[in-house]
């Protein structure tokens, strides 16, 4: 079984992340948090030891809402990875006819194969985050 | 209005108002209207969890007090259920409810859905459960939830466009 422990959070809360801040600081005992529409509450074992409120205080104190955990960050990065597609010149709309032919009327030396290889790697690394956003991340 | 349990009756037994009141009238009126508790979802903001282990989703107002005969009490909640999930999988998100501070199902509680945030797709979270062997007494019943991983939502009719639903969880006593 749980017990809650309501907390006093006026900065806003992420509950993922703070369960993570939790969990680096005070352990296991740390089951997560959770709100309801009057209070935020952190959930603990009912093992946790008496004093685990206090542990937790400067935890809470710091928290900052605005910074995201590493699989949030991925998640963002998976979602805004068409925005990046999109800022690409022409490869986000060109049809293949129309790709191939910009590369033979462009592609002439190294230098103009590179700017068509570096818009291709971007798109690549796009797709990469949007299809596998959690490959570089811990879970 | 309490039951009683119905009386033995005897040949050439005298029936009084007392008896038929007792044993007819109230019997009547406490099947008519057996214990109940009910709650519905209308906040001014959702519900969200991010708990791997099992937690009261709100014990002041998901928390269901009846005072029972004794018995089986049928439990039911209907809601709609979010996931932070944004990874193309499904969060899976875990019901259970609590008599008396222990919880009725265990392990991995009643059921478990699968929610997902990409689509923005709510999942319909919706559960029906004899408690059977229920003392005559006051109890009290309390939804529980948890995640796999991710954050969980509940959503409490709380304003969000398109997504305004209620849920409602309640007991009776129904023998």
């Amino acid at each position: 079984m749980t017990r809650q422990i309501q907390i006093d959070i006026p900065q806003g809360v992420n509950l993922l992340l703070l369960r993570e801040e939790l969990r680096t600081a005070v352990g296991e005992y740390v089951a997560g948090v959770s709100c309801t529409p009057d209070a935020v509450y952190v959930v603990v074992e009912d093992d946790a030891l008496d004093d685990i409120a206090d542990q937790m205080q400067a935890i809470i104190a710091a928290h900052d809402p605005a910074q995201l955990t590493a699989t949030q960050a991925a998640g963002q990065n998976a979602v805004e990875a068409s925005i990046r597609v999109k800022a690409i010149p022409g490869w986000a709309t060109w049809d293949e006819d129309t790709a191939l032919e910009y590369i033979t009327d462009n592609v002439t030396d190294l230098a103009s194969a590179k700017v068509v290889i570096k818009a291709l790697a971007r798109i690549v690394i796009a797709l990469r985050d949007a299809t596998w956003p959690l490959l570089n991340v811990d879970v | 209005m309490t039951w009683t349990t119905p009386k033995t009756w005897a040949v050439d037994e005298l029936v009084t108002a007392t008896i038929m009141n007792t044993h007819v009238r109230d019997n009547l009126n406490a099947l008519k209207a057996p214990p109940t508790a009910h709650y519905e979802l209308d906040g001014s903001a959702n519900y969200t969890t991010t708990s791997t282990s099992f937690a009261d989703v709100d014990a002041t107002n998901l928390a269901l007090t009846v005072t029972t005969t004794g018995g089986d009490v049928l439990i039911g909640f209907t809601g709609s259920v979010r996931s932070s999930i944004n990874d193309g999988s499904y969060g899976r998100v875990y019901f259970d409810v609590s008599l008396d501070g222990t919880r009725i199902a265990g392990d991995d509680g009643m059921c478990v859905e699968l929610a997902r945030y990409t689509f923005d797709d709510p999942a319909v979270v919706s559960f029906v459960w004899l408690c059977t062997g229920v003392s005559a007494d006051s109890h009290i019943f309390k939804l529980q939830w948890k995640v796999l991983t991710g954050t969980a939502t509940l959503l409490a009719g709380a304003g969000t466009s398109n997504h305004d639903v209620h849920g409602q969880f309640w007991v009776r006593e129904v023998s």
